[in-house]
């Protein structure tokens, strides 16, 4: 009883505290016996649950500082804790308290409710009356209907010209944009598309008032230094606002593009030429790609592969007469893969040219989905389908978001080119595409002039009349990039050819193009030269703070009335037209890892176009290890040494700068500091983590069997495979040694195979299958069973979390901070060995930070003995 | 109340055994099922843990013409077997004759159980005219193997009201495989798009005198099974 | 190969599970396109090769079958 009361000796023993701890801690506990009644079953019930509750506690070594952590905990605790874990006393209060906060919120949100849903009802409430008008309207003669169509328009832009041009004070300002919001946040939740277009017209208003302002009312052009500062930021900031309206140009009506049905008479489809061109990859990347192609469903008379082998060599030539598919090397490798599709085309003549790279393995149904196109519309060149890829890329990979979060490309192949495809300005994108025969010719080829030859061909071909689509159904996958170095390259590839073709063949010059294909091109083009920019907005707070230059040259507070607007519009908008496809704030972490390596080519390239050579993305290698990338990582941590220093100036301007200038220093440490977490996020992506497999697993559910040697079968649900082996789940546990003979039973169609394999691992429930010894001819079989599906990649975003702004800026937020702790695990041992007392002071002020309680599963792992 | 027949297109191709399966199966999802053996080998018991060929049964009763129903076995809530009874050739001839003679005396008999079943299964024979065309059923299946047999049966112009259930199909067979295919091209209508499984643990249900939704229901032909019970109630709902 | 997660777990929509396993099932009813019609074009050059693998399947075929399942267009027919 005394050691319970005052558990100073077990204190001393047990946990090695001591002799001042173990009196303090003891004295606290028995004054908490003999004040509270700890032996009364509401505080027993929450010593029970003690794990769940102070999970950062419940195994720690106790110090002098819990009680201070216990006391954060509690009053976090009694903030946040789950409704199930309550006790009822507390509940009651916790309900009651939040009755009163929410009669309060109430006065607010009801008519707030009352007003949105409203205008959520608004399109069934006025149809009748929209219906009415739009049958006068149509009654309405042309000439007349044209006036009326110019005076709308007339009257629109002067009022816009007044929404941005006219200067308001702080207080017309601040009514101005919170008008503007609240009608942003109303709309927001409507359905439908006019919604959308409404938020892109309120976006674009208060983006170009801000952008007016920026230029009529902040340059301080009595000052050199703040004038040069000024002016840089606000071209960085030009171009920003000039690739957000392009941007809303480009995807405000996706297209959503269906398949066209073929004719039911086989004679008339066309012949088509499948091209795989290789260069240096491996030839076990390549197989897959060719079993996967050799399972098109097409007439076989029409279907011709080809392997367009670059590097000449006898293996390839060797397999492709092993599978029966036509082998073509040519004897130099000029221009690289146009070089090679462009000797290709003098030895096919087909109706269709297919291409797809040696990695990117098509579904059967690529070809029966793609090219009823091309018979409806005969002047289609092509048809595009999205990019898929089924390892993840190095920011999944190390930042862990592969198939929870749309990734870097989703918004090109989700959103972009849907709405290019509005415009008929869908682009070639080098593979998984198919390309008319008469259309390539007709332009002599692929282009060669630079590194992006697909782009460059698809510009041409708008350029001599022909149309392209685009269908947004998966038809292909293909790995990823490996290592943040490789990815970095080929971004630098596409930049710096996207740039040549913008200086050689400007897209907004010369014959041929609509208005709108002109904007899908530049903004395109314009996407690429983002590095600049970016580097500029990481970097502009320092021109104050260690330059003392006033960038913009206006009150404090005034900024935040004219850049916050423009902010928080421009994300509901981007939120709302591509959250599906691109979380808010992500994008600042692309740009950011690859501001500084396109920052280059890209103006070098847009000063002298023809310099630059190509690069191949290297494909199919493996991380052997966890490490991190210092050289690329680089750049990055130089900037965030100098917003380091810049938060240093910070403090010492606080103390010593004049008064007036304290909120333009706490602005512009917001801004540091964000910075600082956008520039951790890119280091985070720099931590390279260790791949673990060889070959990369794809996860799926498909339903499945099993066949063992005993006549047994068992009903199994395949969770992943790879070109090797599978892994099954079944119903029951079956116990099996590992070696034994287990036979896949599974369905493609209405048609089912079996595969003869051997288990590996066997655990539980989980089943885990080889099968390196399959014949040939099942290995292609069982390419077309798993990644040659027709559906094998239509799911991919269902594990997507939807977009919150918010969340995702918090994600992003932890993401920098988690980022900067991983360099410090990577640091070199001296280093380590310095920067470690800084860490530990961190670490222990953050021992103190509440956590979330633990959900209230029954306790499994854990020792029980200890209370 | 719905009345299925399972037919083999020839001897041995596990029409009663899959009968019973599918019984217990349709019991299991809530139906109340009662299972008629049509068959003079009086065997179909046997899968329901009841004796080799009982002396009483329908059959039995019919030509004795005491009351029929009072020789069905209840095996378990929800699942009754009604047996064919012990008949010697020339009384089975003599009962086909009757059925012959008497064409609605089954389903008047079936309209009699409309309220306390919601199945009735027959299990029927290969031959025997008057057996087979007695019942009125509203599912026909015809039960076949993927063997070269099975497919010279069903040359000829077959009896287009019964769907057929492709029984032990083994994929890994090359023939099976080709003919399935071939048959899913001919037989596109009639074919059901559930098939049956060969299976150990179906052999050896029977062996153990179980339905194998009992002996093994993680086994893949007791989801099969399942598939084809799930059919039977949507087909049902949908002729109800 | 029709497989429910439980015994007992009965679904309406059996044919939906059987959409699972049929991959172009799935692509229609993913992609929202109940009208395709597509050609299991592996399908038919498999039956071709069956004919001639198993002569007594060809002979039959000649003996009651006018039309050679080449030249019917259609493989795939969903049986409701």
């Amino acid at each position: 009883m005394t050691a319970r009361l005052f558990p100073y000796t077990h204190l001393r023993r047990e946990q090695n505290c001591t002799r001042f701890t173990a009196f303090i801690l003891a004295l606290i506990q028995v004054c908490g016996w003999i004040f509270l009644r700890l032996e009364s079953p509401a505080w027993q019930a929450l010593r029970e649950q003690h794990r769940q509750l102070y999970p950062h506690l419940a195994d720690k070594r106790i110090t002098l500082g819990d009680p201070l952590r216990y006391l954060t905990q509690t009053a976090w605790l009694l903030l946040v804790r789950p409704a199930a874990q309550t006790l009822p006393q507390r509940q009651r209060t916790r309900r009651r308290l939040k009755g009163y906060l929410m009669a309060v919120f109430s006065i607010v949100q009801r008519p707030w409710n009352l007003l949105s849903d409203a205008f959520e009802q608004l399109p069934t409430a006025i149809s009748p009356q929209v219906r009415k008008g739009s049958r006068w309207w149509g009654a309405v003669h042309w000439p007349m209907r044209k006036l009326l169509y110019i005076a709308i328009g007339a009257l629109a832009v002067v009022l816009i010209f007044i929404c941005v041009t006219e200067p308001f004070g702080y207080l017309a300002q601040l009514v101005f944009v919170v008008l503007l919001w609240a009608i942003a946040m109303l709309v927001r939740r409507m359905p439908g598309r006019f919604p959308t277009l409404l938020l892109i017209a309120l976006s674009v208003i208060i983006s170009c008032r801000y952008l007016w302002w920026r230029y009529t009312s902040t340059l301080n052009w009595s000052d050199k230094l703040d004038l040069v500062c000024g002016l840089i930021l606000l071209l960085a900031e030009t171009y920003s606002w000039m690739v957000l309206i392009l941007g809303y140009v480009q995807t405000s009506w996706p297209l959503n593009r269906k398949p066209a049905q073929l004719p039911p008479d086989l004679n008339l489809w066309p012949t088509v030429d499948l091209l795989i061109p290789t260069y240096n990859e491996e030839l076990s990347v390549t197989r897959g790609t060719v079993y996967a192609a050799l399972g098109i469903d097409w007439p076989k008379d029409k279907l011709r592969i080809h392997l367009l082998d670059d590097g000449n060599r006898a293996s390839f030539k060797m397999f492709a007469e092993e599978v029966g598919i036509n082998y073509i090397a040519r004897t130099d490798n000029r221009h690289a893969k146009a070089g090679n599709l462009n000797h290709a085309l003098t030895q096919i003549d087909g109706d269709l040219v297919a291409i797809f790279d040696c990695d990117h393995m098509p579904a059967r149904s690529f070809l029966q989905l793609t090219v009823g196109w091309f018979l409806r519309d005969p002047k289609l060149a092509l048809v595009q389908t999205p990019h898929h890829f089924l390892s993840p890329d190095p920011f999944e990979r190390n930042l862990g978001t592969f198939r929870n979060r749309p990734n870097e490309g989703e918004l090109f192949y989700g959103l972009v080119q849907d709405g290019n495809d509005m415009w008929n300005a869908a682009f070639f994108c080098g593979s998984c595409a198919i390309v008319r025969r008469t259309a390539i010719d007709s332009i002599g080829g692929f282009a060669v002039e630079t590194v992006t030859e697909d782009a460059h061909t698809a510009l041409r071909l708008h350029r001599n009349g022909w149309n392209s689509a685009y269908l947004r159904i998966p038809q292909a996958a293909g790995l990823a990039t490996e290592s943040l170095s490789a990815h970095i390259g080929q971004r630098i590839r596409w930049a710096r050819g996207m740039v040549q073709i913008f200086r050689t063949d400007n897209p907004l010059l010369g014959k041929g193009l609509t208005v709108f294909q002109r904007v899908c091109y530049a903004n395109a083009m314009l996407h690429f030269l983002v590095g600049l920019p970016r580097l500029v907005f990481l970097t502009a707070p320092l021109a104050f703070l260690l330059l003392h230059a006033y960038i913009i040259y206006a009150p404090a507070l005034m900024i935040l009335l004219y850049v916050l607007p423009h902010m928080i519009h421009a994300s509901l908008t981007n939120s709302r037209m591509q959250g599906a496809y691109r979380q808010t704030f992500w994008g600042e972490v692309y740009e950011t890892v690859l501001a500084w390596y396109i920052a280059r080519p890209t103006t070098v390239a847009l000063f002298s176009p023809s310099r630059g050579k190509f690069n191949v993305t290297a494909k199919g290698g493996m991380m052997e290890e966890n490490q991190f990338d210092w050289q690329t990582a680089k750049p990055y941590l130089v900037l965030s040494v100098l917003n380091v220093l810049g938060l240093g100036f910070a403090v010492w301007r606080l103390f010593t700068g004049p008064a007036d200038e304290i909120i333009t220093i706490i602005v512009s440490v917001l801004w540091v500091i964000y910075n600082l977490l956008i520039i951790g996020a890119a280091v985070a992506v720099a931590a390279e983590v260790r791949q673990v497999r060889h070959t990369h697993r794809v996860q799926t559910r498909l339903p499945g069997a099993i066949k063992l040697a005993d006549g047994h079968r068992y009903p199994c649900e395949l969770v992943d495979y790879s070109d090797g082996g599978v892994g099954l789940l079944l119903n029951q546990p079956i116990a099996l040694p590992v070696g034994s003979l287990v036979s896949l039973i599974l369905q493609r169609g209405n048609r089912e195979f079996v595969f003869s394999g051997s288990l590996t691992r066997s655990h539980d429930l989980f089943m885990g299958l080889n099968f390196a010894q399959l014949p040939a001819e099942q290995k292609i079989e069982f390419v077309q069973c798993t990644f040659g599906r027709a559906d094998a990649w239509l799911d991919h975003n269902s594990g997507f979390e939807a977009d919150k702004p918010v969340q995702s800026l918090r994600e992003i937020l932890a993401l920098g901070a988690k980022g900067y702790y991983r360099l410090y695990e990577y640091l070199p041992a001296w280093m380590r060995h310095l920067a470690r007392p800084l860490v530990r002071v961190l670490q222990w002020l953050g021992s103190f930070f509440p956590r979330m309680p633990k959900a209230s599963t029954p306790l499994i792992s854990g020792p029980v003995s200890r209370s | 109340m719905i009345a299925m027949s399972l037919q083999g297109i020839r001897g041995g191709v596990g029409t009663s055994t899959t009968l019973a399966a599918l019984s217990f199966a349709l019991s299991s999802l809530g139906q109340k099922v009662l299972v008629i053996d049509m068959c003079p080998e009086n065997a179909l018991g046997l899968h329901f843990n009841l004796d080799y060929a009982p002396a009483e049964g329908w059959a039995r009763a019919t030509l004795d013409q005491t009351p029929w129903y009072e020789h069905a076995w209840n095996i378990e809530s929800g699942l009754d077997v009604l047996p064919y009874g012990t008949l010697t050739d020339v009384d089975v001839l003599q009962l086909d004759q009757l059925l012959r003679d008497n064409p609605p005396l089954w389903s008047t008999r079936q309209a009699s159980l409309a309220h306390s079943v919601d199945w009735v299964l027959f299990d029927l024979p290969q031959r025997l005219p008057g057996h087979i065309a007695n019942p009125r059923c509203e599912i026909a299946l015809n039960v076949l193997n993927l063997d070269a047999a099975s497919h010279v049966l069903l040359q000829p112009q077959r009896n287009s009201a019964q769907r057929l259930l492709v029984n032990r199909f083994d994929p890994a067979s090359q023939f099976q495989r080709d003919l399935l295919l071939l048959w899913q091209h001919h037989y596109a209508q009639s074919l059901l798009p559930i098939h049956l499984h060969a299976d150990e643990a179906m052999a050896e249900a029977l062996a153990r005198r179980e339905p194998v939704g009992r002996y093994a229901p993680g086994s893949l032909i007791a989801q099969d099974i399942i598939s084809l019970a799930s059919w039977c109630l949507l087909r049902g709902g949908r002729l109800e | 190969m029709a497989t429910l997660p439980t015994a007992t777990q009965i679904s309406a929509d059996i044919l939906s599970r059987n959409e699972r396993a049929d991959d172009i099932e799935r692509l229609k009813s993913m992609m929202d396109l109940p009208t395709l019609a597509y050609v299991d074009i592996s399908a038919q050059m498999e039956l071709l090769q069956a004919l001639e693998r198993w002569p007594l399947l060809a002979h039959l075929e000649a003996r009651h079958r006018l039309p050679k399942p080449a030249e019917l267009q259609k493989t795939r027919v969903d049986t409701p």
